[in-house]
């Protein structure tokens, strides 16, 4: 099978749109978080959150995810009525907050508005296939996957493989309610973990076979090695370790990799107790026998919970580590939660270093596991 | 060589019919769609916490898993769930933003809705119940969803990140779900939404002969089309993919209004005979995202029927779809147990 290449990335979050500007952003550190611009504050312990703010209401999400198609599709340089292309958009929330205005405010909302395709056609002009997966957390990693699957079986000729999310009264207000305090930050694997904070953002790739590419004369940004996908089958919320080591593995068994081989590990770092412990121990077990351990950093500390997007939002920082030789650090982060002391989080600015190979983490609610393992290639697009 | 992806296990969660094999005989009756009371089915206990649709989700798919090993090579790791919903969890979205406003804190909310504010819920929930720990996909793609996601389910078995994959596509009538979909109908009172899951066990063929399985039928081609026809264009893309021109059987999609007038579409014809053509919405309202599975459990009993009473139906299309987005066709064909029970005539 020929390898599957990036040829092209979009991604817009609170702190930046387009995968340079972005990036520079979070090798900046800086922070998207500000106060709650779209819900009542009233009504919330928490008061901020890493939003995209000026948007018009409702469709927020498919805007986002139509801004990051269309920076995708350009960076590749391929049309969106393009034949033979299939779009696989991961979402943990949907248009469930245009639900929220349809019931609350009146505002319009018809059923295929709660998903994709009706927006990437009038906005793109995309005419194709378009699937939806709601995969909560982990959707766009998931996403990515299928999309290895159907390029594999030769389903489709090249996928736009995408990731958008917006916040919801419904899901921040549950998560208010289960964080015992607002909290000043996202802070991944910091001590004490406090809690998660949720963040707005979108984020999009062109996925498509390298000599596909190479007949078009585009340098790849990336190598797809291969996507891992499991389920804990355990617990509603809470993620459990044996699921996320078997999904770090089946990622690299797929990518025929060992661990050794990982140059940089972009963590799904929550700041939560749960996935921040959980994360590291696993982290701790399949990368533990390594002489020099593997470099860690987690972007939500500057971007926040971007729900099902992180995923993609992970693989497109992933990119420009590659090209760059340049790890984002994990801001706003000093004192380590106990089972993260043995990783080598990279804290305070950003560290020059090689990264030929990067393993991306996203897990979701439901023990939703995606892990996916990307290679620099060495035909690669320059900086 | 990739693998063939077939049908060894069909469950309902739909009212009046208690047992999945009577679906085709249920068609036939002349019932008004009713709701479906998973309570009755599942018990109190395990109904305690879940949505309406988990629930629906969970007795179509106890029926489906029946006499299915849950243990050894072919569960656990490769084991994979697909759900198909729409509408799903709007219930509880709804509910969340009302208690906010009514109360004025989110300190009235209830912790035990925040998983149910993911629209996966139902997905790892099945997941949980069946050891399932494989591939996991929420499909919420529209009209054309149950299709969609039971393409991707042969697609996982096809690239061999599943042996198995318990596909479930399920609606839930409750308020916020009625009226989403009956002001999109224009309000006139057709577009009636009842409620209902459907499940379906797709798996590897090697899988399905190595423990002797039941089969019902093989899942053969898939296709989407959108632009003027899609009906039509869907139909004709999926059966040409294999090369196929007869139908026997074609169930319809929910906006077709009425079957026979749909597009007047040249369906090619099964050895002179003209195709069966099924329509779920008289017996079953509005399925929306729980159509496609619905009728791929019609299909897979009616291709096992044929196969065993050698009738001329070897082959049937599923269609579902809307104008707007697009339609998606599915072809199934006799397999497994029914063509090799036919070949040894």
């Amino acid at each position: 099978m020929d390898d599957l290449v990036i040829t092209g990335a979009g991604v817009i979050t609170s702190i930046g749109r387009g995968r340079l500007e972005f990036f520079e952003a979070l090798c900046r550190g800086e922070s998207g978080l500000g106060p709650l611009a779209y819900f009542e504050p009233r009504l919330f312990k928490q008061r901020s959150a890493y939003e995209i703010p000026g948007q018009t209401e409702p469709l927020r999400s498919s805007r986002l995810l139509c801004l990051a198609a269309r920076q995708a599709l350009e960076d590749a340089g391929v049309e969106p009525d393009e034949q033979g292309m299939v779009v696989v958009v991961g979402t943990g929330l949907r248009e469930l907050r245009s639900v929220e205005l349809w019931h609350t405010r009146g505002d319009e909302l018809r059923p295929e508005r709660l998903h994709f395709a009706d927006a990437l056609r009038e906005d793109l002009g995309f005419e194709g296939l378009t699937l939806t997966l709601s995969n909560a957390c982990a959707a766009s990693g998931f996403a990515l996957g299928v999309a290895e699957d159907l390029l594999e079986l030769g389903e489709a000729e090249r996928v736009l493989v995408a990731g958008c999310d917006t916040l919801t009264e419904s899901m921040f207000g549950l998560l208010d309610r289960v964080n015992a305090v607002e909290l000043p930050a996202l802070r991944p694997f910091g001590a004490p973990p406090k809690g998660v904070l949720m963040g707005d953002g979108a984020a999009a790739v062109l996925l498509e076979r390298r000599d596909a590419a190479r007949a078009r004369g585009r340098s790849p940004l990336g190598v797809v090695k291969g996507v891992g996908m499991s389920c804990d089958a355990y617990n509603a919320t809470a993620p459990r370790q044996d699921g996320i080591v078997a999904a770090m593995r089946q990622a690299q068994r797929r990518a025929r990799i060992a661990p050794a081989d990982v140059d940089l590990l972009v963590a799904h770092g929550t700041g939560t107790e749960q996935n921040d412990r959980t994360e590291a121990l696993a982290i701790g077990e399949v990368f533990g026998r390594r002489t020099v351990p593997v470099p860690v950093t987690g972007l939500k500390s500057m971007v926040g919970h971007t729900s099902g997007a992180s995923g993609l939002v992970g693989v497109v920082a992933a990119l420009e580590a590659m090209r760059r030789a340049l790890i984002p650090p994990t801001a706003h982060v000093s004192a380590l939660i106990d089972e993260a002391r043995d990783l080598d989080l990279v804290a305070g600015d950003a560290r020059a270093a090689e990264v030929r190979v990067a393993q991306v983490n996203a897990f979701g609610f439901g023990g939703l596991n995606a892990v996916v393992i990307l290679e620099r290639p060495e035909d690669g697009a320059g900086a | 060589m990739r693998e063939q992806a077939v049908v060894t296990g069909l469950g309902l969660a739909a009212a009046g019919i208690d047992r999945v094999a009577d679906l085709l005989d249920a068609l036939e009756d002349d019932h008004e769609p009713e709701a479906f009371d998973p309570r009755s089915r599942l018990g109190e206990r395990r109904s305690r916490y879940h949505d309406a649709a988990t629930l629906m989700a969970l007795c179509a798919a106890t029926e489906a898993l029946d006499g299915i090993p849950r243990r050894g090579d072919d569960h656990g790791e490769t084991a994979g769930v697909v759900v198909s919903s729409n509408l799903g969890n709007l219930d509880t979205v709804c509910r969340v933003v009302d208690v906010l406003r009514r109360r004025g804190s989110a300190e009235a909310l209830s912790p035990m809705d925040l998983p149910k504010a993911s629209s996966n819920v139902i997905a790892s929930t099945l997941a949980i119940e069946f050891g399932c720990r494989g591939v996991n996909l929420t499909v919420c793609n529209g009209a054309s969803s149950g299709t969609d996601a039971l393409y991707l389910a042969g697609v996982a078995i096809r690239a061999g990140r599943a042996r198995r994959v318990l596909v479930v596509g399920v609606e839930a009538s409750h308020p916020p779900a009625r009226r989403l979909l009956e002001a999109a109908d224009g309000g006139d009172g057709k577009a009636r939404l009842v409620g209902g899951a459907a499940a379906v066990v797709i798996e590897a063929a090697s899988s399905a002969s190595s423990r002797g399985a039941r089969t019902y039928a093989q899942i053969d081609a898939y296709a989407h089309h959108m632009g003027k026809s899609p009906v039509a264009g869907s139909i004709d893309a999926a059966l040409s993919r294999v090369g196929e021109r007869r139908l026997g059987l074609w169930i319809v999609p929910e906006e077709a209004g009425s079957p026979a007038g749909v597009e007047g579409s040249g369906l090619p014809f099964d050895g002179g005979m003209p195709p069966r053509i099924l329509d779920l919405s008289m017996r079953f309202g509005l399925l929306y995202g729980a159509l496609g599975v619905f009728q791929c459990v019609a299909a897979s009993l009616w291709l096992e029927s044929a196969a065993t009473n050698h009738g001329h139906g070897r082959t049937a299309v599923l269609t579902s779809g809307s104008r707007s987005e697009g339609a998606s066709s599915l072809l199934m064909r006799v397999g497994g147990d029914g063509r090799s029970q036919c070949q040894s005539e």
